[in-house]
């Protein structure tokens, strides 16, 4: 309570007893003492003279502003698990020097005192360290911190995130390991022959810009020629390099002085792209460069590959859907003609009649009006028919749209109701309201609904025909849209419930056994489930959900 | 009698070619009716005058070829006009057989049509006459006693009244006594006429 020395007033800690206090000053290093809650209760008198700040503002948790802010949350995070776990630790970190404003390296220790098994006080020095260690613990950090870095851009790839955000982050990874280096990523056209924009967050637009597309060579710049040659160009000198002529007026209005190139290969060695890093005055590599470049083109690659067998993967997807669409479309066929053919009928019995009352003169032109009309209204939706169905058979790549997925199902809806009204099935509807927009490729959507409702109805041959009701319903799912294909008929057995989503699996006789397997590979590429459920009553239901089109779904 | 307006029913689920089949009709001065599903039409009671059905065969719920079995079952025999959007010959067939007037493959010409139901009309109203006259004639036979019945079952195997008094147990003047009020009620002028209703009735003699 009462401490005659007025200089230490600000460290006065009545808990702590007078020899403690004179030991812990005599340390050279910081000491501090904290209650089992974490809140620091004493500094010795070092705290105050390297970090310059009072005990009001050091007391309790208030001591966190002098820390680097990178290693702040390395030491909270070990100093709260030592709370929780009662065990000791040890982390090195920076503080802040009141003297001139420079972080410090110092390896900073907290210890528990037990009483009976439980925590009566913690106790802590901080030992500066800055002088044995301090420059290589630096260098030590950064080389984690690429790492890293490294490891994100390679999740990222792995996560199927798009070409060029991947190579954009690798980008800015290796400009941050040099000063004043510029990087760019150039891919290889599928013809081989030109160069396309990979990345390059930091070169001048219109720079970019201007070389997106332009061809390779033998004297086509630092990349162009690189990728042609498949071996590292070093340009030093932008402006004197021949292999520059064609690019020079370009390079210098874009403030550019030195170009190093080095190709991209694949595993199998063909050339993927290149990988630059530019300087805005000439310079030549100092050998330090060589590990960056090492790691961007190696990443690079990857990125690069795994794109592309991507790219393969979805276009085969595609063609694979497609032939099953069409294969489908051909078991449609009576029913779309059928479809047709009705409007088609009425307009030529239409057409006949307005030509007999043409005929008998004097005919009655509001009933030919009429006539007229309705020919026309029945042209139309002969041609909405067709059309329709050309959308289906039409060969192209998925294009992910906002979808309202009623909308997706009353089209499916639309094209198998004649079949269904052939087969003696009743097509019945129960669509949620407000449903999520989804984003995803309309006619592939159609499709697996397509699928879905035939499959329903070959399940039902052997139905009375009275219960042969196949339902389509849409909900609200969470942020999911969930859409629902219900039949009556004979069901699954539960030990074959997987297989029917297996690729030639078919239980009908003119299967090719490829319909739920497409299905499935659809909805997932969508980011959705499909699955399915038995009946109550008979037959089984189909599901499938697609995630919300605007924000990630809460569950 | 009162003049007769005959009816054309029209039942397909499409409204364009109801439509159409209306107009057609009404332009040759037909009267017509349209219902788009089997079952609507079924509900309906039957009409008065003399009437036909055109049918689409291929809808939603009841088809077109199982209305034609409601109806028979429900003795509401009427002639129907099938109309198909393709011709499937196992269905013609069957469709015949069960007493189509017509199969027609859409597109069809009006003329095609328009003949059918006129056909089809007239079997209609030589039906209804048939009908008419069949419960007329079936009044007259339940007016008769027992013992005529009996007289007029044998009469008409080709029987003499002797051999009739023989079959019943009785004398010849009685079943003559009996034979001349039968011939009266039944208003037969010959035995030939009495042939033909018991024909058409479905009489048969008494077994022995």
């Amino acid at each position: 309570m009462n401490h005659p020395a007025k200089a230490r007033e600000k460290t006065a800690v009545s808990a702590v007893e007078q020899p403690f206090r004179l030991l812990a000053d005599a340390i050279p290093e910081i000491v501090w003492t904290a209650n089992p809650l974490g809140e620091i209760q004493y500094f010795n008198a070092h705290w105050f003279d390297f970090t310059g700040k009072s005990f009001a503002e050091s007391r309790g948790w208030g001591w966190q502003s002098a820390l680097h802010p990178d290693d702040l949350q390395i030491w909270l995070g070990r100093w709260r698990r030592a709370l929780r776990t009662g065990e000791g630790c040890e982390v090195e970190y920076r503080l802040k020097h009141a003297s001139d404003g420079e972080y410090r390296w110092q390896l900073s220790r907290a210890s528990p005192w037990k009483e009976n098994g439980q925590i009566v006080s913690w106790f802590g020095t901080i030992t500066d360290i800055d002088l044995i260690v301090g420059r290589d613990l630096t260098e030590r950090k950064q080389e984690e911190a690429f790492r890293t870095g490294q490891s994100q851009v390679l999740e990222m790839i792995a996560r199927g995130e798009p070409l060029e955000m991947v190579l954009t982050s690798l980008m800015l990874l290796i400009e941050a390991q040099a000063e004043e280096m510029l990087c760019s990523v150039l891919l290889l056209s599928e013809d081989g022959a030109h160069v396309r924009h990979g990345a390059a967050p930091s070169l001048p637009a219109g720079y970019v810009k201007a070389v997106d597309g332009a061809p390779i060579g033998p004297k086509n710049g630092s990349c162009g020629t690189a990728m042609y040659l498949a071996k590292p160009v070093v340009v030093t000198d932008i402006l004197r390099d021949p292999l520059w002529e064609d690019y020079r007026g370009l390079a210098e209005a874009s403030g550019l002085g030195a170009c190093w190139s080095t190709p991209i290969l694949s595993g199998s060695g063909a050339v993927l792209g290149s990988f630059a890093m530019y300087y805005r005055h000439p310079q030549s590599p100092s050998g330090s460069e060589a590990k960056l470049t090492e790691v961007a083109i190696h990443i690079a690659g990857i990125a690069i590959e795994h794109q592309r067998w991507e790219d393969e993967l979805r276009r085969t997807q595609g063609q694979l859907a497609h032939l099953t669409r069409v294969t489908t479309m051909g078991e449609l066929t009576a029913s779309i003609a059928h479809e047709v053919n009705q409007p088609l009928g009425a307009i030529v019995g239409n057409a006949d009649i307005c030509l007999d009352w043409l005929a008998n003169g004097s005919p009655d032109l509001a009933k030919v009006a009429e006539a007229l009309e309705d020919i026309a209204r029945d042209g139309h939706r002969a041609s909405e028919v067709i059309s329709r169905i050309r959308s289906l058979a039409k060969k192209q790549l998925p294009q992910k749209t906002a979808l309202d997925i009623n909308e997706v199902a009353r089209e499916a809806h639309a094209l198998v109701n004649h079949e269904a009204n052939m087969r003696g099935v009743s097509l019945l509807t129960d669509f949620g309201t407000e449903l999520p927009v989804v984003s995803g490729d309309r006619i592939q959507l159609q499709q697996v609904l397509i699928n879905l409702l035939m499959n329903g109805m070959d399940a039902m041959a052997a139905t009375e025909r009275q219960q042969r009701r196949l339902t389509i319903s849409t909900a609200h799912d969470g942020g999911k849209a969930l859409v629902a294909v219900s039949d009556c008929g004979a069901g699954i057995e539960p030990q074959q419930a997987e297989q029917v989503f297996k690729a030639f699996h078919s239980t009908k006789s003119g299967g090719m056994g490829m319909g739920l397997a497409i299905s499935r590979s659809i909805i997932e590429a969508h980011g959705g489930r499909l699955w399915l459920e038995p009946n109550d009553g008979p037959g089984v239901t189909f599901k499938f959900t697609l995630p919300g089109n605007s924000s990630e779904a809460e569950p | 009698m009162k003049e007769e307006k005959p009816i054309v029913i029209i039942v397909d689920d499409d409204s364009s070619m109801r439509t159409m089949i209306a107009r057609l009709l009404d332009s040759v001065g037909m009267k017509s009716i349209s219902f788009s599903a089997p079952e609507e039409f079924l509900h309906t009671s039957p009409p008065d005058d003399p009437a036909c059905v055109v049918l689409d065969v291929q809808m939603p719920g009841l088809s077109g070829l199982d209305l034609q079995r409601e109806l028979a079952k429900a003795e509401r025999r009427l002639p129907i006009i099938f109309m198909t959007g393709h011709g499937d010959i196992p269905m013609t067939v069957q469709a015949m057989k069960e007493g189509a007037v017509a199969f027609l493959t859409k597109p069809f010409r009006n003329q095609d049509l328009i003949d059918a139901v006129r056909q089809a009309l007239n079997l209609d109203r030589e039906a209804r006459q048939q009908r008419a006259l069949l419960a007329n004639l079936r009044k007259r036979y339940e007016s008769l006693t027992a013992r005529e019945r009996e007289v007029f079952a044998l009469v008409t195997t080709g029987l003499l009244n002797k051999q009739i008094a023989l079959k019943l147990g009785t004398t010849e003047r009685t079943v003559k006594a009996h034979r001349g009020v039968m011939v009266q009620k039944m208003e037969a002028e010959s035995v030939a006429d009495l042939v033909r209703m018991a024909d058409k009735l479905g009489v048969s003699p008494p077994q022995t």
